[in-house]
């Protein structure tokens, strides 16, 4: 059989979506991820190996490295592709169809890339087609926050390029390969960076609050699973072992968690969990043992899709309700029932109840740092899935739903496809819980772990049942406020007007501040000399038109030669330049 | 759906029954922790019954407070915080 | 026939030349000109592989002359079929103006074959003469045209004359004006520090025409000052002239000598000063132009090299800039309404009123930022690649420096093509016309097939040199 790459098949897809209509283009979006997921499954007959391998400018490139964790990675990536697209279906503007298949197509390309030229290109792909998804909500914040997610991720683009290049440099191969902590150089540590920001890791995270929220309804739903688990993938394929990793992952879980106690904005309690839950990942990567790297990637497949059905819970609130702070909803339990239960599948879900895809996922990771003795990590996790079950699994229900009713009425009514949408995740977040194995089988090493131990159960049932005692004593303070809470984008905004400011004062005037100062200044005495001539004029002639008209021409001719006079200096400061240059250089 | 929604309607209406089955389902959970084997223990807190329990209650409050004050003393800002500032543009 | 496209050309300015006595109602010199640029593409195709001296090898037609003419001819095409019709003149100049711009085209096509420094001086006033008159045609009675167009000129005269000092230095020195020769015996001259002053004079009028530091100071104004349409021809055509110019003569530096040193320093100050002077821009032409200035430097990255992959990488660089600057041009050229000046905000909203044409915007922006898979992303590559090869390891860091400071004015304009704006929601939508469809459709895909297919291109113009 014949190799399609799946990239291929989503990119036809986002360009038939815009060019078609109605009925043809549901079926197109419904189709395009679902042939995508067909070839996926196709794969596992394949022999793990590289497929698709191209020359190109003395490169050679390997567009597809199928083996087991890329396997995985494309399973749910496709899945997840599905139910986006069907979430989504009841959209009209087809930009959002085209950028959300595009970003998806980069998302898979650069999961089979199998080296670093085609995995820049899809990486790039995904910022700038994610970009999209966030402008197109249309408003004015989230235009303004799509162009700082757009800068912050071409930025860290150019740092995994330059590393990218300083490694081809040393090593003189683009391959993708494992790389050892002991070797890791300058060039290895900008290639973390680059895949650091993409992955939200404290402290290069703060585009992922300042985005997210920003996007449209169905664009956040996408964006939620790929951008930081197509960078979860790299690092794992990459950097397995890297211990820096380990720690940096548990601050982001504790992190996340925190910001999420205190926000309002339920999508921005969302975006602060997935900095949270990717910290695990990071973790279990860092860590490096075949059970914390497997525990990543499966928390990384069951959070893709509670994470979505979360979003998308959240999502059909905004869409009925017209916002997503909790201080402005409440008591909604009676109105959007359908909403809730799916919010709080994934709720559950995320925050570990046994028998929901958490359970299995997340205590792989905590076990997995566990066994390798790493007992401070292995706290910091777990306190971090306390505040998990508090932020999304009770508060964010809880003033949504319960608590003080707010007499928000739905303004729509809940599409029927976003309703399948949630159901498909939901489905599969409870069927992960129930049977593990279906999962575990999928992952990229034999998996000896049994989830559903006596003292495992006891431990989620002591940590969910008091954390919620918790909330209910602390339930006063929790109410949340509409207030913003500071978080590190403001440097990169500060750093914008920073970096803009001085563009403007010190290096702008050269010739800006010269060609105004010439042309205020000339005008000036041009007006001048043409209102004492014309005073002059219209006193001795009578014709006042006349006199104006010829008063013009004067001023025209004046000014014209105040900015030849202007000239001369340009053409002398230019060619003195150029000879001081040639000069400096001469005497080098 | 509707017979969801009745149901919570009918448990917010009866918080003491909602609060005694929520007390019981906690007095539950630590007994069968005294029973529970313990076979992948991975440090001492792991033989101490109730340890958990203690670490939720106790992290949640921890955490709680810790972040409120936090957010009190250093975070938060009015929401145009940022509004006036042209949003790093121009 | 190795000569036919030259010969063309000449032909085609001279049907114009008769097209200025005839009367001639509006459009009719248009049509003329869409026919024979997209002539002049096709001899200029025809004619690529042909060979031949001329005029006792003074005028010499290879592969790397038939490239650039290819280049050149294709970019008329273009600036002719940008808009429908031109906005920004008066009737009775439309005939006139296709005339000085065919020669301006002609000059440049004989300036790419020039193989002595005097046929090469000629050609290159031939280009630029034809070029200054168009400035100030523009329609209108303000100075801001004639301001630009006195610019242009007296930049380009002082240019011109510091060059042409400097050609007489060099054959004084090494008594030809050959440039096969020159290349070969050049270099060791290049040891006296006059020979070094002597080249560096030389290529002033090169600097001039590609805008390099401290050359460019010229570039926002004229822009401004000139027609859209004007600009984007001013904005492309000579710098491909210039490229093939600077490849040509740039042997006779040797390596490593202290000129390549020179053109180092102005490569890096061109690209940094342009960069950070089109950050603050708000007029859409101004900020064009700075950003040329940091495009010149890119491509005199890639020239300074002096090794094949790099001048191949130069010739990619200016090919795809061509495309994604006349992109932009025909962006701003499609919404001035009267042919003003476009700014940031007046791209306000363009989303809603012409999808096409923001999206074209938007690749046009993202190639000149160097996002891949743009033709924009492949140059940049390609020539800092080259760059780092030679061991110019801090031009590559000063270059991908700049390329994240880029980012930044370029997704500027694209950010207020798809920020929603009320008063642009009401506004009418653009009318394209079917060419004007056509030619947005091609942009895009040109500019993304060349960036993603840049193999094909690459070993073309490798074997031109």
């Amino acid at each position: 059989m014949m190799y399609v790459h799946p990239a291929l098949i989503m990119i036809i897809g986002a360009l038939l979506a815009p060019l078609t209509k109605g009925v043809v283009r549901k079926c197109v979006m419904v189709a395009t991820p679902v042939i995508a997921f067909y070839i996926v499954t196709t794969m596992y007959s394949m022999t793990p190996g590289d497929y698709g391998v191209m020359n190109y400018l003395g490169f050679e490139l390997i567009t597809s490295r199928i083996d087991k964790l890329a396997l995985v990675f494309l399973h749910v990536f496709t899945l997840m592709a599905i139910i986006g697209a069907v979430y989504a279906l009841h959209v009209e503007d087809s930009s959002q169809h085209t950028a959300g298949f595009l970003y998806v197509a980069g998302s898979l390309g650069t999961t089979l890339a199998g080296d670093y030229l085609t995995l820049f290109v899809f990486w790039e792909l995904m910022a700038v087609a994610s970009t999209f998804l966030v402008w197109a909500r249309r408003e004015k914040r989230s235009i303004a926050a799509g162009y700082r997610y757009l800068l912050m991720h071409t930025f860290g683009g150019l740092v995994l390029l330059a590393g990218i290049f300083l490694r081809y440099h040393e090593v003189g191969s683009m391959e993708f390969t494992a790389m050892l902590p002991e070797h890791a150089g300058v060039a290895e540590y900008l290639i973390l960076l680059g895949f650091a920001l993409n992955a939200a890791m404290v402290p290069l995270h703060a585009w992922l609050p300042d985005a997210y929220p920003e996007a449209t309804v169905t664009g956040a739903v996408f964006m939620c699973a790929f951008t930081t688990k197509t960078a979860v993938y790299v690092l794992a394929r990459g950097f397995a072992g890297f211990e820096l990793l380990a720690i940096m992952g548990a601050v982001m879980t504790l992190y996340g968690v925190g910001y999420a106690v205190i926000e309002n904005n339920a999508r921005r309690i969302l975006a602060y969990h997935i900095i949270s839950q990717v910290g695990y990942m990071v973790c279990g990567i860092g860590i490096g043992t075949e059970m914390a790297v497997n525990g990543a990637v499966a928390h990384a497949y069951a959070h893709i899709l509670y994470k979505a059905l979360l979003f998308m819970g959240v999502g059909a609130v905004l869409e009925m309700a017209g916002t997503a702070d909790l201080s402005k909803l409440g008591g909604l339990y009676k109105r959007m029932p359908v909403a809730m239960v799916f919010t709080i599948i994934g709720g559950i879900a995320i925050s570990g109840f046994p028998l929901t895809s958490g359970f299995v996922s997340k205590s792989m990771v905590i076990a997995g740092a566990g066994n390798a003795h790493e007992i401070g990590l292995m706290l910091m996790l777990t306190l971090a899935a306390v505040g998990t079950f508090l932020s999304v699994g009770i508060k964010l229900p809880y003033f949504i739903w319960f608590g003080k009713d707010s007499g928000v009425e739905p303004k729509k009514k809940l599409p029927w496809n976003m309703v399948v949408a949630m159901g498909i995740a939901g489905f599969f977040c409870i069927f992960i819980g129930v049977v593990p194995g279906w999962l575990y089988k999928m992952l990229p090493f034999a998996v000896d772990y049994q989830p559903y131990s006596a003292y495992h159960l006891s431990e989620t049932f002591q940590l969910l049942g008091f954390t919620a005692l918790g909330f209910y004593v602390l339930r006063k303070k929790m109410v949340p406020k509409e207030k913003l809470n500071l978080d590190l984008d403001i440097f990169y905004r500060r750093a914008l007007d920073g970096f803009m400011a001085f563009a403007r004062n010190p290096i702008s005037p050269v010739n800006e501040w010269v060609s105004e100062l010439y042309r205020v200044v000339g005008y000036r005495i041009a007006l001048g000399a043409a209102a004492i001539a014309s005073r002059f004029d219209v006193s001795i002639i009578d014709g006042v038109v006349d006199g104006v008209a010829h008063k013009v021409r004067e001023t025209g001719d004046y000014v014209r030669h105040a900015q030849t006079g202007k000239l001369q200096q340009y053409i002398a400061i230019a060619i003195s330049a150029f000879f001081l240059l040639v000069l400096l250089v001469a005497n080098i | 759906m509707s017979a969801l929604v009745n149901l919570i309607s009918y448990l917010r209406s009866k918080p003491n029954l909602l609060m005694g089955l929520f007390t019981l389902m906690l007095g539950v959970f630590v007994l069968f922790d005294a029973f529970a084997t313990r076979h992948g223990a991975h440090f001492a807190g792991d033989r101490v019954v109730g340890f958990w329990a203690i670490f939720g209650f106790g992290g949640t409050i921890i955490m709680t407070k810790f972040m409120k004050w936090f957010a009190h003393e250093v975070l938060i800002r009015p929401l145009d915080f940022y509004d006036d500032k042209k949003e790093g543009e121009e | 026939m190795a000569f036919a496209h030259e010969i063309y050309v000449a032909l085609a300015a001279v049907v114009f030349f008769i097209l200025t006595l005839a009367e001639t109602g509006r459009g009719t010199p248009r049509r003329f000109a869409l026919l024979l640029s997209a002539g002049a593409v096709l001899s200029a195709l025809w004619a690529f592989g042909a060979h031949g001296d001329l005029f006792g090898a003074t005028y010499r037609v290879d592969a790397f002359s038939q490239t650039f003419k290819v280049l050149i001819s294709l970019g008329f095409f273009i600036v002719v079929a940008l808009g429908d019709g031109l906005k920004s003149y008066e009737t009775e100049h439309e005939a006139e103006y296709y005339l000085f711009l065919s020669i301006s085209v002609l000059g440049l096509t004989l300036l790419t074959s020039a193989m002595n420094l005097l046929t090469l001086y000629i050609a290159l006033e031939v280009a630029s003469y034809a070029l200054y008159i168009l400035v100030p045609l523009r329609r209108g009675d303000g100075s801001p045209q004639v301001e630009a167009a006195i610019k242009y000129i007296l930049f380009g005269a002082a240019a011109s004359g510091v060059s042409l000092f400097g050609i007489s230095y060099v054959f004084g020195l090494a008594h030809t004006t050959d440039i096969a020769t020159l290349v070969k015996t050049y270099p060791a001259i290049m040891a006296e520090p006059m020979g070094l002053v002597a080249l560096s004079m030389m290529f002033a009028s090169f600097f001039f025409k590609l805008a390099i530091f401290p050359f460019h100071v010229w570039t926002p104004d004229v822009y401004e000052g000139a027609a859209n349409e004007t600009s984007a021809i001013i904005a492309t055509l000579p710098k491909i002239g210039a490229v093939a110019v600077l490849i040509r003569l740039t042997g006779m530096a040797g390596m490593g000598s202290d000129f390549t040193t020179l053109l180092v320093v102005l490569a890096a100050l061109s690209m940094t000063f342009g960069n950070f002077a089109a950050l603050v821009q708000t007029d859409v032409k101004r900020l064009l132009a700075f950003s040329s200035i940091s495009h010149a430097g890119y491509m005199m990255t890639g020239i300074l090299t002096n090794t094949i992959t790099g001048s191949a990488s130069a010739i990619y660089y200016v090919g795809g800039y061509l495309l994604m600057n006349l992109a932009i041009f025909f962006v701003i050229y499609n919404i001035s309404t009267d042919s003003e000046n476009v700014t940031v905000d007046d791209l306000k909203g363009l989303h809603s009123r012409s999808p096409l044409l923001a999206f074209t915007l938007a690749v046009g922006a993202f190639g000149l930022a160097g996002i891949p898979p743009t033709a924009g992303f492949a140059g940049k590559l390609f020539v800092l690649t080259s760059a780092f090869k030679s061991q110019h390891m801090w031009l590559v860091i000063i270059g991908a420096a700049n390329t994240a400071i880029s980012i930044y004015y370029y997704l500027k304009m694209v950010r207020a093509a798809y920020a929603p704006d009320d008063a642009a929601e009401s506004a009418p939508k653009v009318d394209l016309s079917m060419l004007g469809k056509a030619l947005g459709v091609a942009f895009i895909l040109a500019i993304l097939l060349v960036g993603s297919l840049p193999g094909y291109f690459m070993d073309l113009f490798k074997h031109a040199l």
